[in-house]
């Protein structure tokens, strides 16, 4: 393993600096899964302490968010729906019924909230802007210039597919069905983006290149101090 | 043979047969309302229609000012045609842009053909099917402006050039003739068909520079030249470059003063990289394309996204497909422009801009292409099913969103309202009204186009130096009187002491304005979900100046 890609990988970004001042145990779980991931890649085998720690990962953050109820709607949520039933003319009233207010499609709509809430590129690299949530304050998490890497190295983790389940799939089923409103971000994620993002610097075979991202990291992660 | 030539046709017969439907069914009434971007091109067509000159006078212009936006002139030129046989209707503005839309569905489909990597015949008709009801186009072709003219001569380009890789060096020459065409039709493809040009030319420089291609890449060039003229001349004026407020300036500025320590220059650099990438990646990101795509609520569909929710599968698997053959030409050009496309819309500050970034629909739907092709292979007859009944799925969805909920949810949005204000100032021709101009975007077009203004007396309400200086840029107050109704602020100290109806939205009349200055309640225009467009105020200028303890000069004249 290289160990200057790990550093900028794993701890060169904001999100694993944020844990830690708000629960530095959870930011030395976090820390450890994302290195075993890295570890285990080449390896189809399960490591058993990955497990154990990526468990633990999920019911904190299980334990932290706060869940949006797959039927129940908001204010706000119930006069949308009200006004979108008076949308349909009477011949489609039974459409509009079906489409509106069946428990089936109330779940399925809130499924799809949830699961592309977290599958949203912005959030990860650019502390979800240009389209910040209102009532959300959003924060820095990795730094824009590893995206790249980050997309680099997302094949690697085809490789070996039992950990992509337990690291990506798993907690991608579960945080659609109960969300991902958490103050310190979906923490699930964090292993699988940070390995990717090493994965994706481990190509650089270039001396000088590797110098210039260095130095060009350093500069992106001041930048991105100050604006937090 | 016969035989052959008709079960091959079924598939785009079929396509066909929906695509009238969806692209033509209640065109004049979905969207409901009518933007202004769309009065402005249906209006000017009817000028050059009956008088050879725009709105402003000017002979068979260039670009066209409109509203100083400059539009290349290809759009409002080829409106005339509907509007000579349909009249000047509402259906007539928005067919060119729905015939467009659904031409770019087959050339779509040629493209696939044309691959060479996709063989399953079905694959490839659900592609096209799928491009046929993405909301996406249907969002920019059911409309009266140029977006989908563009992005059809746009993907012509783009299909000749990969021909010219695949077979004959000659329709090179064809596809720099439609890069140049798109160019004239809207405003983004005069940046997108150059960078995609260039890029195809250093991507495929080995094939371009050998022996049997180089004779059709200097015609090429040449004609591609020629053509350009007059958009060459034009970057000589203000009018090539009229949308420069709309890059993010202001948010650079503010995002470069907040980082510590470095010198300007690198804070500049950085600022700049981090807005262009959150801008460029939001383009690629699975939230945008399959969720919640442009939050301008006229640029976008209730309840859905670009791209229907269930297509991240294919996305997802096509990106992948492509990566396992980027050694290949059509992957090596799928991704140049899939790179490319988002480039000119990611300079500026709108978040998703659906129609700006219009030309990225291709190389996505291409990947998704790729990726039904994937799925396909692995499963095939249950994936066919599973697709088929996808597609039925999203038929419903689609019919929910853009033909029920979008004509009443977003009316306001489209500028519903001024066809109806058009017949209450038709039908009291002896009233004068006072259109409030302060805050709401112009409406002289909108009722101009309604009432079928006769476009020499508007063009007589411009400024006669204009056409002197029209690609100038320069400004001017647009205070036009058409009819009996005149657009305007209110200026409220004149207007109450005259005898007219004020017309404005609900934040024009407070309740203590309506009570101090004797106004009447003539009339409201609500959209169908109630909220009010307009309301008109009649004056009382009578009681006005006889409530008054001091008598107002006003008064005296208003007796007369």
């Amino acid at each position: 393993m290289n160990i200057i890609w790990l550093v900028l990988g794993v701890i060169g970004n904001l999100w694993i600096w944020f844990v830690f001042k708000n629960n530095f145990l959870l930011g030395i779980v976090l820390l450890i899964s994302s290195l075993l991931v890295i570890k285990n890649q080449k390896s189809n085998k399960f490591s058993l302490f990955l497990i154990i720690l990526f468990l633990i990962i999920v019911f904190w953050q299980i334990n932290l968010t706060k869940t949006k109820p797959l039927l129940k709607l908001t204010e706000i949520e119930r006069a949308n729906q009200i006004t979108r039933l008076n949308s349909y003319p009477p011949y489609l009233a039974r459409f509009g019924h079906i489409l509106e207010e069946r428990k089936e499609f109330l779940i399925l709509y809130r499924l799809n909230e949830n699961f592309f809430e977290i599958m949203n590129l912005n959030l990860y690299f650019f502390a979800n802007h240009p389209i910040e949530r209102g009532a959300i304050k959003e924060f820095e998490k990795f730094a824009y210039i590893s995206l790249p890497f980050f997309l680099l190295g997302l094949p690697k983790h085809l490789r070996n597919k039992k950990t992509l389940i337990l690291i990506l799939i798993i907690p991608l089923i579960i945080f659609t069905m109960i969300g991902s409103n958490i103050s310190i971000g979906p923490i699930s994620f964090f292993p699988f983006i940070a390995s990717s993002i090493y994965f994706g610097l481990e190509q650089i075979k270039n001396k000088k290149l590797s110098y210039l991202l260095i130095i060009v990291w350093f500069l992106v992660l001041l930048q991105l101090f100050s604006y937090a | 043979m016969l035989k052959k030539i008709i079960i091959n046709s079924i598939p785009i017969l079929l396509i066909l047969i929906v695509g009238i439907f969806l692209y033509f069914y209640k065109l004049e009434k979905i969207p409901n309302g009518f933007y202004i971007d769309e009065a402005l091109p249906s209006y000017n067509a009817y000028s050059l229609l009956l008088t050879g000159k725009d709105e402003f006078g000017k002979t068979w212009p260039l670009v066209l000012r409109f509203y100083g936006s400059y539009n290349p002139f290809l759009y409002t030129y080829l409106t005339i045609f509907p509007i000579k046989f349909l009249g000047l209707t509402i259906f007539a503005a928005r067919s060119v842009s729905a015939l467009s839309g659904l031409l770019a569905v087959l050339v779509f489909y040629g493209i696939l053909r044309s691959i060479g990597l996709i063989k399953s015949r079905i694959v490839i008709f659900i592609s096209t099917f799928l491009m046929l009801i993405s909301p996406w186009l249907i969002l920019h072709s059911r409309v009266g402006y140029e977006v989908s003219l563009a992005f059809l001569f746009l993907l012509l380009g783009v299909w000749f050039l990969w021909l010219s890789i695949k077979n004959q060096p000659i329709f090179f020459i064809l596809g720099i003739l439609f890069f140049d065409i798109s160019t004239y039709a809207a405003y983004a493809e005069r940046f997108i068909a150059p960078l995609i040009l260039i890029s195809f030319l250093i991507v495929f420089r080995k094939k371009i520079l050998s022996k049997n291609f180089r004779k059709y890449l200097i015609w090429g060039i040449l004609i591609g030249f020629f053509f350009e003229m007059p958009n060459v001349w034009l970057i000589t004026t203000p009018a090539f470059f009229p949308k420069g407020d709309l890059f993010s300036s202001d948010i650079l500025i503010a995002q470069t003063e907040k980082i510590l320590l470095l010198p300007k220059i690198i804070k500049i650099i950085l600022a700049f990289l981090r807005e262009f990438f959150s801008q460029y990646f939001l383009y690629f990101s699975p939230n945008s394309l399959f969720y919640k795509a442009d939050h301008d609520l006229q640029r976008s569909i209730p309840e859905i996204s670009v791209l229907y929710s269930w297509m991240i599968v294919p996305y997802l698997f096509g990106l992948y497909d492509l990566w396992k053959k980027r050694k290949k030409n059509i992957s090596k050009y799928i991704f140049l422009l899939l790179l490319i496309s988002p480039i000119p819309a990611s300079l500026t500050k709108d978040p998703f801009s659906s129609h700006r970034a219009l030309p990225l629909l291709l190389p996505i739907m291409l990947v998704v292409a790729f990726g039904v092709d994937f799925i396909v292979k692995k499963r095939k007859n249950l994936s066919i099913v599973v697709l088929f009944l996808l597609c039925f799925i999203s038929l419903v969805f689609l019919y929910r969103s853009y033909f029920v909920l979008l004509p009443s949810l977003r009316a306001k949005d489209w500028q519903f309202g001024f066809e109806q204000l058009a017949t209450i100032v038709n039908s009291n021709q002896n009233e004068k009204f006072v259109f409030d101009q302060s805050r709401n975007k112009p409406g002289y077009i909108n009722i101009a186009f309604f009432l079928k203004y006769s476009p020499q007396k508007l063009q007589n309400l411009s400024p006669s130096t204009l056409t002197d200086h029209y690609f100038t840029g320069e400004k001017f107050d647009i205070q036009y009187t058409i009819k009996n109704i005149e657009f305007r602020p209110i200026v409220w100290e004149k207007d109450i002491y005259k005898n007219q109806i004020l017309v404005g939205d609900e934040l024009t009349f407070s309740e203590s304005q309506v009570k101090e200055h004797f106004l009447t309640k003539s009339f409201e225009i609500r959209d169908p979900i109630n909220q009010i467009i307009f309301l008109g105020y009649k004056t009382n200028p009578t009681k006005k100046c006889y409530s008054e303890k001091t008598k107002n000069i006003l008064c005296s004249e208003s007796s007369k």
